[in-house]
């Protein structure tokens, strides 16, 4: 089974087993910015005790889930590693928190329809991709930020943008790019 | 503090970015989407390529391990200051 064929067979198991869940990571970012490689999927779900075991089942033995969890430090988001062992593809699973913007960016998740793979899967909004990527910050992050900025600018809902950079402290870094951007 | 790069190879990067930026916006969500699976696919299969190259006695398991002991030093360098180990006891779900 090839790398695309693993996540939508995990995107399809996580619907059928009706988790509430939304793809972030650079499959968001490139759906609004500019497509790149990545090494992994990253997906958003709404934890339920039980709910890694049932998928697990569902996806069958070629898929593991690595049995150290990590903790996103600025959300408290506990992340589980599910990996497709006969490529060692990865697909990290995040399990919703409280934080104000992890809840916020759920309720505004939208569906988007592939019907070259046949699978529908839902996506944070490019506003969202924004407000978390200057959150996390990493390298990666601000170059992909940088491009959804310049390929959404005129669409984008900049009061929402900066009520949540301002709440993060990040806008200096927002102000940063869309300086670099327009010079 | 003064650009250190040429100044005309500072203008052809950003005609390169406007021209990637210019094609992506005539892209759908979808188009992208199916590009990054592509893309991310080729990748995935031209480091499992060089990884046997370079180890021709290895099977596809020993590639795939291979694979998975590389992204996990990509994983550890880009994690850090962002995750930390979780050992809370019950929350393991697997």
């Amino acid at each position: 089974m090839k790398n695309t064929d693993c996540l939508v067979e995990v995107i399809r198991a996580i619907s059928e087993l009706h988790i509430p869940y939304m793809v972030v990571g650079a499959y968001s970012s490139n759906a609004y910015g500019l497509s790149r490689s990545t090494n992994d999927a990253d997906i958003v779900i709404q934890y339920r005790e039980g709910c890694l075991r049932e998928l697990g089942r569902m996806v069958g033995g070629d898929f593991v889930v690595d049995p150290q969890m990590t903790l996103e430090v600025r959300t408290g988001s506990v992340r589980n590693v599910l990996r497709y062992r006969p490529t060692g593809f990865e697909i990290e699973l995040f399990r919703l928190t409280d934080d104000p913007h992890d809840q916020a960016r759920f309720e505004r998740r939208r569906n988007v329809l592939l019907p070259a793979l046949n699978v529908e899967v839902i996506l944070p909004t490019a506003e969202d991709v924004v407000v978390q990527k200057l959150r996390w910050q990493r390298d990666k992050d601000l170059a992909d930020v940088r491009v959804v900025l310049e390929i959404q600018r005129a669409r984008l809902d900049w009061n929402y943008i900066r009520h949540w950079t301002d709440c993060h402290q990040t806008t200096h870094l927002l102000d940063r790019l869309l300086k670099d951007l327009s010079s | 503090m003064a650009d250190p790069v040429d100044p005309q190879i500072r203008q052809q990067q950003r005609d390169v970015f406007a021209s990637k930026v210019e094609r992506a916006r005539e892209m759908t969500i979808e188009q992208k989407f199916l590009l990054t699976l592509q893309l991310s696919e080729e990748a995935m299969e031209w480091t499992r390529h060089i990884i046997q190259a370079e180890n021709p006695g290895w099977g596809p398991e020993e590639v795939a391990e291979e694979i998975r002991r590389r992204r996990a030093i990509q994983r550890r360098i880009e994690d850090q200051g962002l995750f930390v180990p979780h050992h809370e006891a019950g929350e393991q779900d697997s």
